[in-house]
């Protein structure tokens, strides 16, 4: 461990080296070289780095850091939450949620509703009815509550109308009524000010803490350098792979034999039944492998809850089905996991007895690709920049003597 | 200005990290200082002197932290040597000042004392 220890020495500030190098590195070949010792030299490292100057420019990039948060803050649109609340049977309101959450209809709204206006030039309007399906909730708190009709639009006005116009629609289709109708949100609905602050601070602090230490390696500039390419090199990444959406829905069964659960599951995901999805959406374009390919892509998960699970709302003896179609084209994720839950809850399927099943979640895209994550590929890549430049400097310590005065 | 830096003339110079007139007797400058005022040492000496008669064991990050502040300070000065290791002094500076330490702790023990007495 004595070599190491004498090898910290690098991570204090050069002037300190040159004036106190020499007798600290005679210092240390004295001393028993333990953990507790390692420790406080690389603490009175730090503090060095600090008193020569470094902790005013953490200070000072945490500054920056904080002030960027809050102008990011200020410029991006805040989403803002509009609520209606109805009384509904959930059956017939699930009935009419396909139609009504269905992208012709979606599509119809936002036309008439004027909403998403400075998207609607450049995003196509399935893009823009995917993201207004995205952003509406339908939940209840209770299994016979009321029902809540929640819309995330970055315009208060056009959150009330949309919220308002679901609400509508439900109660046109004689699946609901109105209960209370959707406000117009007066604030944003969005972190605090302070949070970010907070964040920016914490972020500055850290850069400056890598800072201070790779200065003391003498690497900082590599680190800049392999941080900025990992960065690079993780977005062309995200940028090459092929996008993967994913489609998400919900159903419930009803039943008292938990067994007969896997008989569902197992008859919407039988060889034929696959086989007819491909041909009837010319799933992967005549691949030969195309069944085996969506039996691999799409998944049914038993959420195994027989008390019931309050986030979807289902009771006591029933279980949820997760839907999960996972296809590089956003509009055939959706159709298909929508044909797979249309297929689940029709009643003219023949089932073991007892059964009821139910939808709970009508299908949905999400806008953004589940792969790749550019978020995900940039940050990998600047982990790994900067893991790069960690080991330059490890190995920078141990090839490189210490410039240390011999008397 | 208080009267501790009217006497001895080191405004701004602060090697305790803690009043000038009251420090911990566990202040890694003070325990530097009460070593050197037995006779110049180099950092390995000092470090066992001070855990003989204090038994706190000062790490050598934090042992060479006082001494930077002190040196820089003027409270000690190296002691041109051939050795590596670089022995210290304490300077006159630095000699009132841990006598102005020590009468102040003194000051706070014995008031403590007599409060203890009388409680």
């Amino acid at each position: 461990m004595r070599p190491v220890l004498k090898r910290l020495i690098l991570l204090y500030p050069k002037s300190w080296r040159n004036r106190y190098g020499n007798e600290f590195g005679a210092f240390l070949d004295e001393v028993p070289p333990t953990w507790p010792t390692l420790f406080d030299v690389l603490g009175g490292a730090l503090k060095m780095q600090m008193k020569s100057g470094n902790l005013l420019r953490a200070a000072g990039i945490a500054a920056v850091v904080a002030l960027l948060a809050g102008v990011t803050f200020g410029t991006l649109a805040g989403q803002y939450r509009s609520e209606a609340v109805i009384h509904a049977n959930k059956t017939q309101l699930n009935a009419e949620a396909r139609t009504i959450l269905g992208r012709a209809n979606l599509t119809r709204l936002i036309l008439r509703e004027n909403l998403y206006q400075k998207d609607r030039a450049r995003v196509p309007p399935e893009e823009l009815a995917l993201r207004l399906r995205s952003s509406a909730l339908i939940w209840s708190e209770r299994k016979d509550g009321p029902m809540r009709i929640r819309v995330y639009i970055p315009d208060a006005a056009q959150a009330q109308r949309a919220a308002q116009s679901i609400a509508d629609a439900f109660v046109d289709a004689k699946a609901a009524a109105l209960v209370d109708p959707a406000n117009l949100p007066t604030h944003p609905n969005r972190p605090p000010l302070l949070a970010d602050v907070q964040f920016g601070l914490v972020v500055g602090l850290l850069a400056a803490s890598l800072f201070a230490l790779f200065n003391g390696l003498k690497v900082w500039k590599p680190v800049a350098a392999l941080g900025v390419a990992g960065t690079v090199l993780g977005v062309a990444a995200a940028s090459v792979i092929p996008n993967i959406y994913r489609g998400l829905s919900v159903v419930s069964v009803r039943t008292s034999d938990a067994t007969a659960v896997g008989e569902v599951i197992d008859s919407a995901t039988d060889p034929a039944r696959l086989a007819a999805i491909v041909r009837q959406f010319n799933l992967y374009l005549g691949d030969p492998q195309a069944v085996q390919k969506l039996r691999e892509h799409l998944t049914l998960k038993l959420d195994l809850r027989p008390f019931g699970n309050p986030a979807t709302g289902t009771a006591r003896g029933s279980y949820d089905i997760v839907i999960n179609f996972k296809y590089p084209d956003q509009t055939l994720a959706q159709i298909v996991t929508e044909a797979v839950a249309a297929y689940l809850t029709d009643e003219n399927v023949q089932r073991p007895s007892g059964i009821a099943v139910e939808m709970v979640a009508p299908a949905f895209v999400h806008a953004a690709p589940h792969i790749p994550n550019r978020l995900i590929g940039s940050g990998t890549g600047l982990a790994l920049g900067l893991v790069s430049a960690v080991m330059l400097g490890i190995w920078r310590m141990f090839a490189n003597r210490p410039r240390l005065r011999h008397a | 200005m208080n009267i501790f830096e009217r006497e001895v003339g080191v405004a701004n110079r602060q090697p305790f990290g803690y009043s000038y007139y009251v420090t911990r007797n566990n202040d890694p400058a003070l325990l530097v200082l009460a070593s050197l005022a037995e006779g110049d040492k180099h950092g390995y000496a000092m470090m066992e002197d001070i855990e003989r008669f204090s038994s706190i064991k000062l790490g050598p990050g934090t042992l060479y932290g006082a001494i930077t502040r002190l040196e820089e300070s003027g409270w000690i000065a190296p002691v041109p040597s051939d050795d590596r290791r670089q022995p210290y002094t304490l300077t006159a500076l630095g000699r009132k000042s841990l006598e102005h330490e020590i009468a102040a702790l003194n000051d706070v023990l014995k008031t403590a004392a007599k409060r203890l007495r009388q409680a």
